[in-house]
């Protein structure tokens, strides 16, 4: 079964993702925080980590070094505030594998997995 | 005083001898000479006070004798001397100045005293005439002097002039009375008045009745308060802004003699502040925003992931479908203005770099294509191949020009969607570039569509102000293209007539001297 790490600062925004996933059948982990979320990503070794880019403490950016430290192979897929073309280019340039934006598209977050998986298993 | 001098003329030595022992004795001093020519010798050399000659000498008469001393010594007093008076030569002898004349044999105490009387008139002569030498040398002195100090005064007053008619604002002077005593030529151009108008005149004749008690003020604070010296404040004056500097004008005795106006032009300062204060609230504003923006998106996106995934229920009433499908529609709506926001918020410093903008239209165009092909748009160019490179953020121009194309995309479907009655109508755009002013590169985008009402393009730039649907615009656009333009040290226009279509014009400052 493939691992989904969901880390965002909203508890309620975690529940709804991780809600979702497990329907769709990935087992999902959370974390409430940047450090909460390098700690899951050394024990549990997610294929993809959803990031959400503004949190307090360790934010998303240094949190998406951290992970990609770890395992350059972990997908990182960045939640980012509505359409903010310059932020996107700043991420991708920072190695995030993609990213997404709020309020999300749940559709559209399935069929970014579903291509991330294909190419980490293909 | 020293002592008076006296010369006996008589050619008989006793004579001489009686009355230069004589007047020795009273304390004079004498010289003696025997004859006229002798005597006139002698006087060449010396300052005498008196002469007494005898007229009855061989050689030269008493009257030649008289003449030639006068030429001599013109003050010196004669007394002659004759042992027989002849009325006539008396009289003649009188004529030629003589002072007195005293028969022979002489009564020595007559003589002195006449000889007193002699020197008294000499010395007075002498004096006055000194003092007169003295009071014209004085007075020639003091003409130099005071010629010297007004050529000096008057130079300074030129340059004081001079000064203040150059000054770059304007002075007005006027006295204790009101009385306009001066105004430079700056104060003469701003109010538009002449010189013989307003000099010599009362301050307040051509007063506006609005000025007229701001001034008086002032000038009733000077003159009932010793301590008050100096007011300011700032007004609009020909539709400019000057700061204006009232300052009392006081004697030694602390009294007041008038007061100087001194008003400056603070326009541009005004501008610069004002556009400060707006950059400044921008930035703040910016910073707030990105917050809350924040702030609103997450529980958006809470709510909106929570209906998508009830709209996923297969067993879903349809009626329930349909509100959750309205809950979307109207988080969306949100989600559009919160987007606007950030973007509007995100006016940042613009990262300059020359840009090519005849390349950078292209590209723009490239971008949008496809989408005017589709929707039969006809796009016409006119780039002036020879235009300088500008300094400027290409990602900013780039979005400034899609921001204009886009608008001008819907105004041409909203005309074509009206109906064109007259068959000559073409959905076209025409972009033009012109380099010909010598600071600026000129960008213009004109369109055949439904063009902007006159009541309502004047608010065109404002932001939130749109004239589409809500769920289409958020009316940021123009404002956001505004301040790229302004921010780039540009101007943008636009020209608009209804039912024949809207022409931008954007003025972007160039790199001198480059050319492409």
């Amino acid at each position: 079964m493939t691992r989904i790490l969901v880390v965002d600062d909203e508890v309620e925004t975690c529940d709804l993702l991780k809600r979702y996933l497990t329907k769709k059948g990935y087992q999902t982990f959370t974390a409430l925080s940047g450090e909460d979320a390098v700690n899951i990503v050394k024990e549990e070794r997610p294929h993809i980590v959803l990031l959400d880019i503004r949190m307090p403490g360790m934010g998303g950016i240094e949190a998406l070094k951290k992970i990609k430290e770890i395992d350059r192979e972990i997908g990182v897929v960045m939640i980012t505030a509505v359409k903010e073309e310059e932020t996107a280019k700043e991420i991708l340039k920072l190695g995030a594998d993609d990213y997404i934006t709020k309020p999300m598209d749940l559709k559209y977050l399935d069929n970014v997995l579903m291509v991330k998986i294909a190419m980490m298993t293909g | 005083m020293d002592t008076p001098k006296i010369l006996v003329v008589d050619d008989e030595e006793n004579v001489r001898i009686m009355l230069k022992t004589f007047f020795t004795r009273k304390g004079y001093r004498v010289e003696t000479a025997a004859s006229g020519d002798e005597a006139l010798k002698t006087i060449k050399g010396n300052a005498f006070d008196v002469a007494l000659v005898d007229i009855m000498m061989p050689g030269m008469d008493g009257i030649t004798l008289t003449k030639k001393i006068k030429d001599l010594s013109e003050d010196l007093p004669i007394i002659i001397m004759t042992a027989h008076p002849d009325r006539d030569y008396v009289l003649s002898a009188l004529r030629e100045g003589v002072f007195d004349f005293k028969q022979k044999p002489i009564a020595l105490e007559e003589l002195y005293y006449a000889v007193r009387e002699a020197i008294h008139k000499v010395r007075l002569i002498r004096e006055n005439k000194s003092l007169i030498e003295e009071l014209r040398d004085m007075t020639a002195n003091l003409y130099k002097l005071l010629a010297e100090k007004s050529g000096d005064l008057i130079k300074e007053k030129n340059r004081l002039e001079a000064m203040i008619e150059g000054m770059n604002e304007a002075v007005i002077f006027c006295d204790e009375n009101d009385t306009i005593v001066d105004m430079n030529k700056y104060a003469l151009n701003l109010f538009k008045v002449k010189r013989e108008d307003r000099i010599g005149k009362n301050l307040y004749l051509h007063h506006k009745k609005e000025t007229h008690p701001k001034i008086k003020h002032v000038l009733d604070t000077f003159k009932n308060n010793k301590d008050k010296n100096y007011m300011e404040w700032d007004a609009h004056i020909a539709d400019r802004w000057f700061n204006l500097r009232f300052s009392a004008v006081r004697d030694d005795s602390n009294k007041y003699q008038g007061t100087i106006a001194n008003f400056i032009d603070i326009t541009e300062k005004k501008l610069l502040q004002s556009q400060m204060a707006k950059a400044e609230k921008l930035a703040s504003i910016g910073g707030l925003t990105a917050g809350i923006t924040h702030e609103i998106l997450n529980p958006l996106n809470i709510i909106s992931g929570n209906v998508q995934m009830k709209l996923m229920e297969k067993d879903i009433r349809e009626d329930d479908r349909k509100i959750y499908e309205n809950i979307q529609r109207q988080v969306e709506r949100i989600v559009n203005i919160v987007d606007g926001l950030l973007r509007f918020s995100k006016q940042r410093e613009p990262k300059m770099e020359e840009v090519d903008v005849n390349a950078l239209i292209e590209k723009t165009l490239s971008l949008l294509d496809y989408q005017l092909k589709l929707q039969n748009i006809i796009i016409e160019k006119e780039l002036d191949k020879s235009i300088p490179l500008i300094i400027a953020d290409s990602d900013q121009l780039e979005q400034v020009l899609m921001i204009i194309l886009i608008n001008a995309r819907d105004a041409l479907n909203e005309r074509e969607l009206k109906g064109e009655s007259d068959g000559h109508w073409m959905k076209k755009i025409l972009i033009t570039t012109r380099g010909n002013m010598p600071a600026y590169v000129q960008i213009s985008i004109a369109d055949t569509g439904i063009g902007i009402p006159t009541d309502i393009i004047s608010k065109i730039f404002d932001p939130f102000f749109t004239t589409k649907p809500e769920k289409e615009g958020t009316g940021l656009g123009l404002s956001i293209a505004h301040g790229i333009i302004e921010g780039h040290g540009g101007k943008i226009d636009v020209r608009s007539e209804v039912e024949k279509g809207t022409k931008f014009t954007i003025l972007l400052p160039c790199v001198y001297g480059t050319k492409n």
